[in-house]
């Protein structure tokens, strides 16, 4: 919890970021390529802002950037396979 | 106490798995990305080795997608479309259309345009306009999603058109039993007014109509709606559907996304309680992320509208 306040004026934007992403998701729910569009910006700008938070904490690693990769990559993919999946 | 001890490197932070629970390794997601990816492919790739085991199960009365409309119309004080068994008619003949030449567009990949189905059946409009929507399981989902996106709205809530016809057709679209709703509107070309475009921008899901060369009056008799029925050959036949593509991959996002989430949890909850320092990306800001993509899982709807 100490962890969590200390880290609030970096966690605020992210919590932005995602729920305008999750807004913009469910107000486009009648253009499946918008909706595209906003998931891959949300999983991007996720992965961005671990890239700069763990740099101006000076841990960034490269087992960091493969961990918000991946995670950023499989809620893409999931999202995806639910708009265009079979 | 093999499984007890995978069990515990899969979900726990320990020794084994350096403090942080296997499942949360970057390479353990790469192998997830993976498989959902692969379960996508050969989701794409049943229909080619024509086992028939994909469909949506629908059930959507033409009627009530009639009364829904109205119900529509009228909370925007625009009033009623009568129901027309002409532009069923032609409702039903663009759905077969779709189904025995494999397409899902408002203008066929041979070019037929929408309104040939309204003059097909005799239908001499002044505005017409064409919406549809497939694989919704029904009819107020169907409604609902025509009324969120502005074009289909403008369609539906037009007070340009007097007359609806709606056909509900089911049957094998890419491979994969389908449901297509098919909403058509119109206004009968009853007057010497020359006519007016309805719409001028390209827009999704309104058709520009060509007016049509003779003034005919058209005959609204008295509603009977029927789902229509599959025109002939293998369409006709209706498969016993055994998986819905959406519902299994929902189900395994689901799984997935979900065991995630718990194993966050319980990894966030063992360290900070055990105070372990260790290499790796923040609990909270991956909770909040894929918190964000189970919501947007638990709301995902089957259907697309066009």
């Amino acid at each position: 919890m100490k962890k969590l306040a200390k880290h609030l004026k970096h966690y605020l934007p992210l919590l932005g970021i995602l729920i305008i992403g999750g807004v913009g998701f469910v107000n486009f729910s009648y253009d499946k390529q918008f909706q595209a569009a906003i998931v891959i910006s949300t999983a991007l700008s996720y992965f961005v802002w671990g890239l700069i938070h763990h740099y101006l904490h000076r841990d960034l690693h490269i087992q960091v950037v493969l961990e918000y990769l991946a995670i950023a990559i499989l809620g893409v993919v999931v999202v995806f396979s639910l708009l265009f999946g079979a | 106490m093999y499984l007890a001890y995978t069990l515990a490197h899969y979900f726990f932070p320990r020794h084994s798995n350096n403090h942080k629970a296997k499942l949360l390794h970057a390479s353990t997601l790469y192998f997830l990305i993976l498989s959902l990816v692969i379960y996508q492919v050969f989701l794409q790739a049943l229909p080619l080795t024509g086992l028939k085991i994909l469909g949506y199960s629908a059930n959507i009365p033409p009627d009530k997608v009639i009364e829904l409309t109205n119900q529509k119309r009228n909370d925007a004080g625009v009033g009623n479309l009568v129901y027309n068994p002409l532009l069923s008619s032609a409702a039903r003949a663009k759905g077969e259309h779709m189904l025995t030449q494999d397409y899902w567009a408002h203008v066929a990949p041979d070019g037929t345009q929408p309104w040939k189905f309204f003059t097909d059946v005799g239908y001499v409009y002044r505005y017409a306009g064409e919406n549809l929507a497939r694989d919704f399981s029904d009819p107020t989902s169907t409604v609902d999603a025509w009324m969120a996106s502005p074009s289909h709205k403008e369609n539906l809530l037009s007070a340009k058109y007097k007359d609806i016809g709606v056909a509900v057709v089911e049957g094998d679209l890419g491979g994969v039993e389908t449901t297509l709703v098919v909403q058509l509107f119109g206004s009968p070309y009853i007057d010497s007014t020359p006519a007016v475009p309805i719409a001028s921008a390209d827009i999704q899901g309104t058709l520009a109509p060509t007016p049509s060369p003779l003034p005919t009056e058209t005959l609204i008799p008295t509603p009977t709606l029927q789902v229509a029925a599959a025109p002939s050959g293998d369409i006709s036949v209706k498969p016993k559907i055994l998986i819905s593509p959406f519902s299994s991959t929902k189900g395994m996002s689901l799984v997935t996304i979900g065991m995630l989430l718990i194993v966050l949890v319980v990894d966030g909850f063992v360290v900070a309680n055990k105070k372990i320092t260790r290499i790796g990306g923040r609990t909270f800001a991956h909770l909040a992320f894929l918190g964000m993509i189970l919501a947007i899982i638990l709301i995902a709807q089957a259907g697309e509208i066009l």
